[in-house]
């Protein structure tokens, strides 16, 4: 599992994000609206991973690990 | 003609038809995604492949209704017949372009005109439907406005930016095993990446994760060459501007970029390594592991090496190579293949990439050759040129006359006491077995869908239908079923033929058939079935079907038969009628409740196929003409007939019994002779004295051996001397001297090497 719910009420994207977690976080999006997501240990995302983060606009809390995520992904950031 | 060429010929045309089918399909069930999906993608591959043979004209075009229907998708237009009608003629337009490069094999010179014309059409329609649809104004600059605005946003790139690039990856793409970000992070020289949903973000709880809707914009300091060798499998989704022009001082000092060979991607590097490494692991290991495996070792690694290098622009080293690969790799030494990758591996400057981390780009090397199978296992289909399977049918056929022989010769050994018979008939019989099976296949080799003239109807009828005002709701059943090309590209004239008579005479205008209790919009039917050696094909309409009277009524007019004939006929035999040659004239037609345009042409058309026509109509329900054709036309049954010394084949379809009568049954009807068959007078010829043979022999008891053949229905009898046996041949057209014979269909080679023509029985009895 790469997308995990913490107990403080985040969601984590931690290490390497395949294509299912895709799914897996917009399940976890729609039990928690508004749940603040945490890529700090995220070192890369498949497309469909971040579209999901595109499409409701969250601003993860970061930067993340990857450095294409970092470098690239910083309009997630700023969002 | 250029292959490129070609193959965009091929494609395009594909991807008209596909783009059709939905566009009628769309206008049939507007909420549908599939269809509109499917067409976009359609237009989508259109313009990419007019991209890549430098078609902009055409490019524009098709651009034009792509936008349309992307508006559409993204809920901004709503589906109109206008709409579709628009993009339908956008794809006339392709057509013409298609069948332009078809004849003179170069980029049609004139294809501006009509670009603009497609263009002006959707702008028109568009400024029709500015007032409900959000203005999508889409400059012809349009492609470089984007690339000037992402990089007006990264103003301090502007110096290092080279070339822009816009990546609209297809929705289905995560299905193909598409990470289109991850391609975008390959980019060489990747300086900045924005994303943009390419339709607005739907709710969190609708969205369809697996979708993708992104539009990916990059800036990179990579050449456009290094771009779309990592974009390759995108290529017909990518836009890449070439910045140089735009870019200010520092450019222009550095060589132009084809010049350099390319660096290699970062990707083609851990390949190249991991093939090294492979080799390596090779000279590590014993002898005893087997030179011939080592040597599969070696040749894969260096083609993979090779291909990588070619692909990646750096052919010199790819040849290198593969001389390398060549001069050694039997001898199971790896050096000097290894050498040679060593070196172009060492050659190749390091590009670093920003953000690619060494995980995600190790996994896309390893990936890399299981990617590579799996596109080979999705070839599984693949195009050949007609003619070459056609050698292969003629093959095939000689193959056939070969296995003949073999019979024959078995037949003779076997009365000549000869002990080889039984194996010769053992043999043969293996023989018969693999050769009909190849046979068959090769035959299968011709077969098409009949798809392939129904495909067509959807749209024609569209046309029909409303330039005489009659609905008409086109309904299609097997279209699956198959048969020989030639069967199916010859059967779509005649079908359009009673198609257009079906709409224009059998089905009646809204008010009456509203008048009747019929649904106002009509129903046509085709209709597909395959009954053995057969393929049947119906066109059924619920129209008011064939006036009996009037046909009698017109028979007698234009003299086809007398009152006294037409009156002894059966209704159904009336209705056959309107297939006689002469029945149907203009004036006829007009008159006419139903059928008649030229349906003598219909039925010609269908006997060249040796095939059948016939019509089945109730008054007030419908019509159904139906086609009754060979599975193909190549194979043809005979049954072998003698008169005098020779031997003729007739075809077996049109035999319906044989039989011994006593001549006294044969009567001298004026110069002519007849049969009475079953209360029934048959028109008879004898076989020899018709060809010009020798007179019928006198039968010994005064018996007659008589063939009872059905020409359109109708029988007929053919005194013959001697029945033989029946086979399958290929039946050859008559050529040269021959060519034209009358009563001729054709030849065929027999096993004994002798050749049998093969009687065309209608003209016979014509």
């Amino acid at each position: 599992m790469t997308v995990s719910l913490l107990f403080d009420g985040s969601i984590e994207l931690a290490g390497d994000c395949p294509i299912e977690d895709a799914e897996k976080l917009q399940c976890c999006l729609l039990e928690h609206p508004g749940a603040a997501v945490d890529w700090r240990t995220c070192t890369t995302a498949h497309t469909a991973v971040i579209q999901v983060l595109l499409a409701v606009a969250a601003t993860p809390i970061g930067p993340p690990q990857g450095e294409f995520l970092r470098k690239h992904m910083d309009s997630l950031q700023n969002a | 003609m250029n292959e490129f060429i070609e193959q965009f010929l091929i494609e395009s045309r594909e991807q008209v038809e596909q783009a059709t089918t939905d566009l009628l399909a769309l206008e049939k069930a507007p909420g549908e995604a599939g269809p509109l999906d499917s067409a976009f993608r359609a237009f989508h591959t259109l313009k990419g492949g007019a991209g890549i043979v430098d078609f902009f004209a055409m490019g524009r075009a098709v651009h034009a209704a792509e936008d349309v229907l992307s508006a559409i998708r993204s809920g901004g237009r709503p589906i109109t017949a206008q709409l579709i009608g628009d993009c339908l003629t956008c794809l006339d337009q392709v057509v013409q372009w298609l069948d332009a490069m078809e004849n003179t094999g170069e980029l049609p010179t004139d294809a501006e005109a009509g670009a603009e014309a497609v263009v002006a059409r959707f702008a028109r329609s568009r400024g029709e439907a500015a007032a409900a649809a959000q203005p999508a104004p889409v400059p012809q600059s349009a492609t470089v406005q984007w690339a000037e605005d992402l990089l007006a946003r990264h103003a301090p790139l502007r110096a290092q930016a080279r070339i822009a690039v816009r990546y609209t990856p297809r929705p289905q793409c995560f299905y193909d095993g598409v990470d289109p970000l991850a391609l975008v992070a390959a980019l060489p020289g990747l300086l900045v990446v924005e994303t943009a949903p390419a339709s607005p973000w739907p709710p969190l709880d609708t969205l369809d994760p697996f979708v993708c809707n992104l539009v990916l914009t990059a800036l990179t300091s990579g050449s456009r060459p290094e771009a779309m060798a990592v974009m390759a499998d995108a290529a017909t989704e990518c836009d890449v501007v070439e910045l140089a022009a735009q870019a200010s001082s520092p450019s222009p000092a550095l060589p132009p970029s084809p010049v350099l060979p390319p660096d290699l991607p970062p990707q083609a590097r851990e390949v190249l390594e991991a093939q090294l490494a492979l080799l390596g692991e090779l000279a590590g290991r014993s002898a005893a592991a087997g030179a011939q495996a080592a040597a599969g070792i070696i040749a894969s690694a260096a083609l993979v090496a090779e291909n990588v290098l070619r692909h990646a622009g750096r052919t010199a080293a790819a040849e290198h190579v593969a001389r390398a690969m060549k001069s050694n790799w039997n001898a199971g030494d790896a050096r000097a293949a290894r050498n040679a990758i060593e070196a172009a591996w060492r050659a190749a400057p390091v590009v670093t990439t920003p953000g690619v981390s060494r995980p995600a780009a190790l996994a896309r090397a390893a990936a890399a050759p299981a990617g590579s199978t799996e596109t080979e296992a999705a070839v599984s289909t693949l195009r050949v040129d007609a003619a070459r399977i056609d050698a292969l049918v003629k093959l095939a056929g000689e193959l056939t006359v070969a296995k003949n022989a073999v019979g024959h010769a078995a037949r003779l050994a076997e009365d000549g006491g000869n002990l080889l018979a039984p194996l010769l008939r053992e043999r043969h019989a293996v023989l018969d077995r693999l050769v009909t099976e190849l046979q068959q296949s090769v035959l299968g080799l011709r077969v098409l869908r009949l798809q392939h003239a129904f495909g067509r109807f959807p749209r024609l009828l569209r046309e029909i239908s409303a330039g005489l005002g009659k609905p008409v709701d086109l309904v299609i059943e097997g279209e699956e079923t198959e048969a020989d090309k030639v069967i199916v590209e010859r059967l779509f004239e005649p079908l359009l033929h009673v198609v257009r008579n079906a709409v224009g005479h059998g089905i009646e205008d809204p008010s009456t058939r509203a008048a009747q209790g019929k649904p106002p919009t009509a129903t046509l039917r085709l209709r597909a079935t395959r009954h053995g050696a057969h393929v049947v094909v119906e066109v059924s309409d619920d129209g008011r079907g064939i006036d009996v009277a009037r046909v009698r009524q017109v028979a007698l007019e234009r003299g086809l038969l007398d009152a006294a004939s037409l009156s002894a006929m059966s209704d159904e035999e009336v209705i056959d009628l309107i297939f006689e040659p002469g029945f149907s004239t203009a004036s006829a037609v007009t008159g006419l409740s139903g059928r008649g345009v030229g349906m003598d042409a219909v039925r010609s058309a269908v006997g060249r196929m040796a095939g059948r026509v016939e019509v089945e109509s109730r008054a007030g329900k419908g019509t159904t003409v139906r086609f009754t054709l060979p599975f193909s036309i190549m194979m043809t049954r005979v049954m072998l007939v003698g008169a005098g010394e020779q031997t003729f084949g007739i075809p077996l379809d049109a035999v319906v019994e044989t039989l011994r009568v006593g001549t006294d049954r044969i009567l001298p009807v004026g110069a002519a002779h007849a049969i009475v068959l079953r209360d029934r007078t048959v028109p008879l010829l004898a076989l020899g004295a018709t060809l010009g043979l020798a007179e019928q022999r006198a039968e010994e008891g005064g018996e007659a051996i008589i063939v009872v053949i059905s020409i359109d229905g109708c029988p007929s009898a053919l005194r013959v001397d001697r029945i033989g046996e029946r086979m399958e041949v290929v039946l050859q057209p008559l050529d040269g001297l021959l060519a034209g014979t009358r009563g001729l269909a054709g030849s065929t080679l027999l096993g004994d090497g002798s050749v049998l023509l093969i009687l065309d029985l209608g003209e016979l009895f014509r």
